[in-house]
């Protein structure tokens, strides 16, 4: 195998596929990439065995072949090389880069021995505008579980309707739902993408936005994203029945700055328990008074302006998780719905984009007296 | 002094102290003679407190008023005829030593009826002597009611544990005899509350389903094999399904339910390296071997037998077992190619540094640099800001092996056991909850509905209130089942519920009895609420385990009493390096 390459193009093409090598692996072969030159283009690929995630370039072939080569260092050097033309031959794994003055050598492993996805047989397909993905997200990625004792919970429920994109999140203790209108598929698709899957995804959109392919089979997703090809495993389902845990009914509504809030619960937190972050919230007509009171650590008090509507009440929360859904939040207020200080919350935002619907559940603490 | 021979009563009672230890003994022996009658139903009444009254009723074969009699008297038995019998016995009693045993500490009526004989016979007998005999009228079958159990033994009923611990034995007797005949229809009450109700049912598995609910029922595996005159049938738990203590595991043999250490280490063997050594696997074993290879006159109770042959029943259940596990975990790793790596999957943006290091040190040297750098990354409030109020100069480094926080002190270095001494945080904040009650509870918005057997459920009874002061917030929903709408603050580990089954295990499991209730529930949510070895922490699990370590009454050792830390001086690494 032997190739010429303007070495920034190689540069971008490791930075998009290094990301999911493992740190550390039982599997030699894991961290490294698969690099495969035919036809003037050069793809790389590299897998966790969860998913993978490979990306093509245009370069000078004169020798097609392939070869699996060492990651990290292979990653390194392609970005420290000058800029200039990056000269790769490789042979009986030895792989020679050249490049202005320099010589390196490294030892490559045989690219039969990389672990390749499954061929992929979609069931369905439909593209998305990558702002939907985006924006998806950042509404709902915060508040998937990271425990491992319920696999399902670790992913985003995506759900597409005939005239709604649907993706959802939850740990048991908040939820984040957020629906972006649109006609992307003619049936129903139920899929759970683990977060990493999108995270990666996500990283992957140039500027400028773009259009997504998606392909989902049984067992994975494929996404096609400008140049490059994510597939995942997806998670087994079936995801909890969130639809009966946001209440119908609310008695009582709270509207409150976003900043505001966000910036007082920062600081009470800081003397909240390092294990429950509980805060206080004592709800009055015109206000929100924060406070937090923890042994061996002291007090902290905050009161914001607020409006509203029902009788006063106390309401414990985890500040981490209500913060977690303020900063989802693009919008200078935010309502919350509340029943009692035991039941579920519902956060929203105050002015809606357009096109997006944004609904957050959060669970409260239950305060001692 | 001159050595008496013992009084002819006195002997009496000894021996009938060997076979009825405890209420539920008598529960056994009784339900063991109803089996052996050929009762396709038995119904066993409790009172309250327990050794009031004891009935075990049945529509068995029954007695005529001679065979009544003579039950009476020890060691007069139908099941055994002859010397030769005895290493060939195919019923659960023959010492013919039960029923008098239970009427020597005790008043006992007898009320017996043939299918044969129009009138059936009641004999009452009192510490052992016969006071009354009469007609009575009676269905075809045996009642045996026992009242004041122990009233000439008072040392005996001091010795008697709680109230629940004793419901639990006489729980734990049915149930097992409910596994060992699912054809019979088992039915236990105390008073007019029914504790356990088991219709016949044609397989073993729906036994299993109405004593331990679906879910469990669900995580079984199913045990079958035959070789020669040796069989063994019956489920055994996934890992995940493992518990605390080996409470939940029921060995039969011929459908005699026993404690066997041949069995338990068949168990233990085919589980080897599945599960740690504090988890105890769940099964319900029946192993049939022929009549003659087993001996079960080793104890009067017979709990405990001996195979002719115990190396080749061992190897016959260990390979049974562990082939269906090994089926089962092909099953669920079908799937994947090759062990899959979760180190690196960190979750969200938040690095967690520390396990990073240490897997970037533990690839290969070479890639130290690497760790380097991510190390001098490190934001400079993350470890100075919150030690300089604790420990002093104490500053955690990295986890080593996802099993020890390293930390640097005055002098030299920390090595915390990060599950011994989260254990300790946890006890005493569990201690000091019980007894302040300021619990956080976390809402949990999917309540989890969970099932527990009969066994369970009555020790649940017994420290819910504990927990509930710990911040569960637990109801019960209907028989054995509970749900649950919250959850301590913080906690982790929660997995679902099986916390909630280890805690329950770990508190009410038996040689707990010292320890008042608060201690047993605070040991055993601790113990199982830890951070275990292999879980990853962040640096700021780190630095809050530091903290609340130190903020402990006693941070040198658990509640167990084994160290949480070592302290390595800098004049050991010197010497060591050959510095000084």
């Amino acid at each position: 195998m032997r190739f010429t390459i303007m070495r920034p193009d190689l540069e971008i093409l490791m930075n998009r596929v290094i990301t999911v090598v493992p740190p550390k692996s039982t599997l030699p072969v894991l961290s490294t990439v698969l690099i495969e030159a035919k036809e003037n283009l050069l793809r790389a690929t590299s897998t966790d065995l969860d998913m993978s995630i490979s990306a093509s370039v245009a370069c000078n072939v004169s020798e097609e072949g392939s070869v699996c080569i060492p990651a990290r260092r292979f990653a390194e050097i392609a970005k420290k090389l000058p800029t200039d033309e990056v000269r790769i031959a490789v042979e009986d794994f030895r792989v020679k880069v050249e490049c202005g003055r320099g010589k390196y050598e490294l030892s490559g492993m045989e690219a039969v021995d990389f672990p390749r996805m499954p061929e992929f047989k979609s069931e369905f397909r439909f593209t998305l505008p990558s702002t939907v993905l985006r924006k998806g997200e950042r509404r709902c990625l915060y508040a998937a579980s990271v425990d491992e004792s319920r696999p399902v919970l670790n992913g985003i429920f995506l759900q597409l309707f005939p005239t709604e994109l649907r993706m959802v999140a939850t740990d048991g203790h908040r939820l984040a739902k957020v629906s972006f209108s649109g006609s992307y598929v003619k049936e129903k698709v139920e899929v759970i993408v683990p977060p990493k899957a999108l995270r990666q995804v996500v990283r992957l959109i140039p500027e400028g936005e773009c259009n997504i392919e998606v392909g989902v089979s049984k067992n994975y997703i494929m996404f096609e994203v400008d140049d490059s090809i994510i597939c995942s495993r997806v998670l087994e389902g079936p995801f909890p029945n969130y639809e009966q845990v946001i209440p119908k009914e609310t008695s009582k509504k709270l509207v409150i700055n976003t900043e505001e809030l966000i910036d007082a619960i920062t600081r009470v937190s800081i003397f909240a328990d390092n294990v429950t972050h509980q805060v206080r919230f004592s709800l009055r007509s015109d206000k929100v008074n924060l406070s937090v009171s923890t042994a061996d650590v002291g007090e902290g008090k905050e009161s914001v302006p607020a409006s509203y509507d029902g009788e006063e009440m106390d309401i414990g929360y985890n500040a981490n998780y209500v913060l977690e859904i303020l900063k989802s939040v693009d919008s200078d207020e935010v309502t919350f719905s509340l029943n009692t200080p035991l039941l579920a919350g519902l956060v929203e935002p105050m002015e809606k984009e357009k096109g997006e619907d944004l609904l957050c559940l959060i669970m409260p603490l239950r305060l001692t007296e | 002094m001159k050595i008496k021979k013992l009084s002819e009563e006195v002997v009496r009672k000894i021996a009938a102290g060997e076979i009825i230890e405890r209420p539920s003994s008598v529960v056994k022996e009784l339900v063991e003679n109803s089996i052996d009658a050929g009762a396709s139903r038995i119904t066993v009444r409790i009172g309250d407190p327990i050794y009031r009254e004891i009935s075990v009723s049945d529509d068995g074969a029954g007695m005529d008023r001679e065979d009544a009699l003579l039950s009476l008297e020890r060691h007069s038995t139908s099941k055994l005829k002859s010397e030769d019998g005895l290493f060939d016995v195919r019923t659960l009693g023959f010492r013919g030593e039960a029923l008098p045993s239970i009427a020597q500490v005790s008043r006992l009526t007898l009320t017996t009826r043939t299918k044969e004989n129009l009138s059936g016979t009641t004999v009452l007998c009192v510490a052992g002597k016969i006071e009354e005999v009469s007609e009575a009228g009676r269905a075809p079958g045996t009642s045996v009611t026992v009242r004041d159990l122990f009233f000439n033994t008072p040392v005996r009923r001091r010795f008697l544990k709680s109230r629940t611990t004793e419901f639990r034995h006489v729980i734990r007797v049915m149930s097992s005899y409910g596994l060992a005949f699912e054809k019979i229809h088992f039915l236990l009450k105390q008073d007019e509350r029914e504790l356990l109700n088991l219709p016949p049912v044609e397989r073993l598995l729906d036994r299993v389903v109405s004593l331990y609910g679906l879910q469990t029922a669900e995580q079984l595996i199913a045990v079958e094999r035959q070789s020669g005159d040796m069989k063994i049938e019956g489920f055994v738990g996934t890992a995940e399904l493992s518990r605390a203590n080996s409470e939940h595991q029921l060995f039969f043999v011929n459908r005699r339910w026993v404690a066997c250490p041949t069995l338990v280490f068949a168990l233990r063997e085919a589980y080897a390296g599945l599960l740690p050594r504090d988890r105890y696997p769940m099964c319900i074993l029946l192993v049939n071997v022929a009549p003659g290879r087993v001996d079960v006159n080793i104890h009067p109770t017979k709990r405990e037998v001996k195979f002719a042959d115990e190396a080749s029943v061992r190897t016959f259940v260990r390979d049974a077992v562990r082939d269906v596990l090994s089926e089962a975990a092909g099953e669920v790793l079908g799937g994947i190619e090759s062990p899959g790596d979760a180190a690196f999957e960190v979750p969200h943006e938040e690095r967690p540094l520390a396990g990073y290091l240490s897997t970037q040190y533990e690839a290969a040297g070479q890639q130290l640099s690497f760790a380097r750098e991510a190390h001098d990354s490190l934001p400079p409030s993350a470890g100075s800001e919150k030690t300089s109020e604790g420990e002093g100069a104490m500053v955690p480094l990295w986890q080593l092996h996802r099993a020890y926080v390293l930390a640097q002190i005055k002098g030299g270095l920390v090595v915390i056991d990060q599950h011994a001494a989260h254990e300790r945080i946890l006890y005493e904040e569990a201690l000091e909850t019980l007894s302040k009650g300021s619990p956080s509870s976390q809402q949990l918005l999917f309540p989890l509905l969970m099932d527990l057997s009969g066994e369970e459920f009555e020790a649940l009874l017994d420290i819910e209130a504990y927990l509930r002061r710990l911040g569960f917030d637990i109801r019960a929903c209907g028989k054995s089942r509970i749900i649950v709408r919250g959850i301590p603050a913080g906690l982790r580990g929660w997995r679902e519920g099986q916390l909630l089954h280890d805690i329950i295990d770990g508190a009410t499991g038996d040689g707990a009895e010292e320890q008042s209730i608060e201690e047993r529930v605070a040991r055993s949510f601790a113990c199982h609420a830890a951070v275990k070895a292999g879980d990853l922490l962040t640096l700021e699990e780190m630095n809050s385990l530091v903290d609340r370590l130190f903020g402990t009454s006693m941070p040198q050792g658990d509640p167990h009493g084994r160290p949480t830390f070592v302290r390595i001086p800098l004049e050991e690494l010197e010497r060591r390096l050959g510095r000084t």
